[in-house]
């Protein structure tokens, strides 16, 4: 309920559009810096495949740094928009990047412990 | 967006030549191959056999494969140069011409083609214990290599069935080994092959003036009759290409098909390529299959041994890499030269 209220604070504070063209451009900005890490953590796959394991529960430690990034730089683009605003964003998206994150978390180990198992043979 | 950028300018403009370094090594492969170990897979997760379901198989039986980067980046390339188990080579004369996607689609061809050869001796080797099971089987000839000067090379996919040619004088050639002998007096004969989805296509194609050749490859392989075997079985499409799980395959099949578990709770891996015949066939990478399997903490391995006077035979090649990295060959390193070798081996443990 609280979070439904921040949110729709925010859709006070902003336009839509506002708040949505901050977050395509936070989202591309967090890809131009994640997309080198990514192929650089798949190539270490294809060389230390034996060390699959720890590899895998890098790149979901990584994810989790993608989802701060992107989060940062919505609120960086939203903030840099307009000062004087009554949202909390920095909380605001702090928790959200949390739960983001719990669900990249159980993903990441659905697909460590499950899916590849089953896909790999 | 615009306002990120305008933000980040001067850090987006100092990041650009690190980001197209770091693009480049990424993204430019270069001409090597890169071996590395790979991980072990359960024959079981591959090949299910619809019968004796009840049965209690106590141990594993399990292929092993490696990790081959065929053409690596620049970084994968400096990878395999800082990693204590990796190896790098040139790439192989025989994939100089393909392409990466080339060169799976062979290896996983091999791979199919190493189930049905597994299939084959398993259930030719159970059948002298249990009649019940039937086993039977055709000869295809299937397109296993392409030379770049290959007439519609685009059209002709690996795997796709040999049909026949009409040779000289008009004969239909059906037999691979009879190709040489009809197709004498002119240079351009017409084909005919059945691809993957049974459809049936014919190309005229020339001899190659400088080579005097089609520029097609064809092997025979034996091909399971799925419509007569029993038990019946089925084959999950596999990540992992080549045919060096050949020996490991026949020996899970083999298990499934007997009433005693050969396995005894161990947990077996192992490699070789499986021939016809039920003798073993020497495999690659064997310093990255053995570090694999050590790492997998595997209880035995089976490694081809054919000749021990030989200096690259597989097993004289896995005692040197045991040496080398500190690990107890003694009754873990199990050579064997046949499929047969392996049931003793397995069935002697029983004893003891």
């Amino acid at each position: 309920m609280m979070k439904n209220d921040t949110w729709k604070l925010l859709a006070k504070d902003f336009t839509i559009k506002d708040i949505l063209d901050s977050f395509i451009g936070a989202f591309i900005f967090a890809s131009l810096i994640y997309a080198p890490i990514a192929i650089i953590l798949v190539e270490l796959i294809t060389v230390f495949m034996y060390l699959l394991t720890l590899l895998v529960i890098i790149i979901i430690i990584s994810l989790f740094v993608y989802v701060f990034c992107i989060y940062y730089f919505w609120y960086k683009s939203l903030i840099l928009k307009k000062q004087n605003i009554n949202t909390d964003i920095k909380k605001l998206f702090t928790k959200t990047a949390i739960i983001t994150n719990i669900v990249v978390l159980v993903l990441g180990l659905v697909f460590l412990f499950v899916m590849i198992p089953i896909l790999w043979v | 967006m615009k306002v990120l950028t305008e933000y980040y300018k001067k850090f987006l403009l100092v990041l650009i030549i690190p980001y197209l370094f770091i693009s480049f090594i990424l993204f430019v492969r270069i001409p090597f191959a890169v071996y590395s170990p790979g991980g072990i897979s359960e024959v079981e997760d591959l090949i299910e056999i619809n019968y004796n379901q009840d049965k209690v198989i106590t141990g594993s039986i399990s292929t092993t494969y490696i990790m081959a980067v065929q053409r690596p980046t620049y970084f994968q390339f400096i990878l395999g140069t800082l990693s204590p188990y990796a190896s790098i080579s040139n790439l192989s004369t025989t994939y100089e011409t393909y392409t990466n996607q080339e060169i799976a689609q062979i290896s996983y061809l091999d791979k199919e083609t190493s189930v049905d050869a597994s299939i084959i001796i398993a259930y030719t080797y159970a059948k002298k214990i249990n009649p019940d099971i039937e086993i039977n089987y055709v000869v295809k000839s299937l397109v296993y290599g392409k030379a770049e000067y290959l007439d519609h090379y685009d059209e002709i996919n690996f795997g796709d069935e040999f049909i026949k040619l009409i040779g000289d004088g008009g004969y239909v050639v059906t037999d691979i080994s009879e190709i040489s002998d009809y197709t004498k007096d002119s240079t351009s004969y017409d084909f005919t092959f059945k691809n993957e989805d049974g459809e049936i296509y014919t190309f005229t194609l020339s001899k190659d003036s400088e080579y005097d050749k089609f520029g097609v490859t064809l092997k025979e392989y034996a091909i399971v009759d799925n419509s007569t075997i029993y038990p019946t079985y089925t084959e999950r499409q596999s990540n992992i290409g080549g045919p060096s799980g050949g020996l490991l395959q026949t020996l899970a099949i083999y298990n499934h098909l007997i009433d005693e578990d050969l396995t005894h709770g161990l947990k077996i891996a192992g490699t070789g390529t499986i021939r016809y015949d039920g003798s073993v066939g020497y495999i690659g990478g064997v310093e990255q299959k053995i570090i694999t399997a050590y790492v997998n903490k595997v209880d035995l391995f089976f490694i081809p041994s054919l000749d021990p006077t030989y200096t690259y035979d597989n097993y004289q090649v896995a005692l040197k890499v045991c040496e080398k990295y500190g690990i107890d060959s003694d009754g873990w390193l199990i050579p064997v030269s046949s499929f047969a070798d392996a049931v003793a081996y397995l069935e002697g443990l029983d004893e003891s």
